[in-house]
């Protein structure tokens, strides 16, 4: 594809401090993370300014991305590391640490978004959930998920296929 | 529910891309660097007046002592040299 091809270079540019590539990278990659951090969060406000968050702290960290691995990993490891500050941030507010798991992104769900998957999302635990997000909904390599989350391999494998055995369980039925 | 069901649910809920987004970003990222070279320079600009405010009365010392007292006799040697330049190109001697 066109974008990925453009991808390293613009990463390259964004990196030697041009603005407008950088400003083409957020346009590239917007939709994907704002889907990620949308169905994380529950919330497309909450999820919207988390991604303005990460790509703002991409852009004034660009100096420790290496040019030689893909971006998108690295701008998805940023905005996980963000929303998991943030969420602790909420949770000592709500002082809820030891609420139940189906309890704890500490958003409100949003009614625009699918409540059944929003919930059944939800009831993984975050890691799990993340790992889910990224290979099912945005279509990363298992490698890159590894790198993006900073777990091993195994363990986002391991991950996969158990959220997507509870996600068939649980959305299993309302569907058929 | 299989993978493939999945995903096109999750592919239902991408949001539109938004050029007003790619902006917020930016205009967020210019906000916080205005405010950290702000922040830069109040707080180089305080540490200025601090050390000068700590130096000042050894700088003041040194003036007072060293070069203060012949401050005078300096001046009427400047002027006199002055004056003895400044005549004879201004009222040349006639013969």
């Amino acid at each position: 594809m066109t974008q990925d091809s453009a991808e390293p270079a613009l990463a390259i540019r964004a990196r030697a401090g041009s603005a407008d590539a950088f400003g083409r990278l957020v346009q590239m990659h917007q939709q994907a993370l704002r889907a990620f951090l949308r169905r994380l969060c529950g919330n497309a406000a909450d999820a919207d300014d988390l991604a303005q968050e990460a790509f703002v702290f991409a852009w004034e960290h660009i100096g420790r991305f290496d040019p030689a691995r893909p971006f998108r990993p690295w701008l998805f490891g940023i905005a996980w590391r963000k929303y998991r500050e943030r969420k602790r941030g909420w949770l000592r507010l709500l002082k809820r640490e030891s609420a139940a798991v189906s309890d704890d992104t500490g958003f409100a769900p949003d009614p625009g978004l699918k409540l059944d998957l929003v919930k059944a999302t939800s009831t993984l635990p975050p890691e799990q959930r993340a790992a889910v997000l990224l290979c099912l909904g945005a279509e990363f390599t298992h490698a890159e998920a590894a790198e993006a989350l900073a777990l091993p391999l195994g363990t986002v494998k391991s991950h996969i296929n158990r959220g997507r055995e509870k996600l068939a369980a649980l959305l299993g039925g309302s569907d058929g | 529910m299989d993978e493939p069901v999945l995903k096109n649910l999750w592919d239902a809920d991408v949001p539109a891309s938004d050029p007003r987004f790619v902006l917020a970003v930016m205009a967020r990222a210019e906000q916080r660097r205005f405010r950290r070279e702000l922040t830069m320079t109040v707080a180089l600009t305080v540490a200025a007046i601090g050390l000068l405010a700590l130096v000042m009365p050894s700088v003041e010392f040194a003036w007072r002592e060293s070069l203060s007292p012949y401050f005078g006799n300096l001046a009427i040697l400047g002027i006199l040299g002055a004056v003895t330049f400044l005549v004879p190109q201004l009222w040349p001697v006639r013969d």
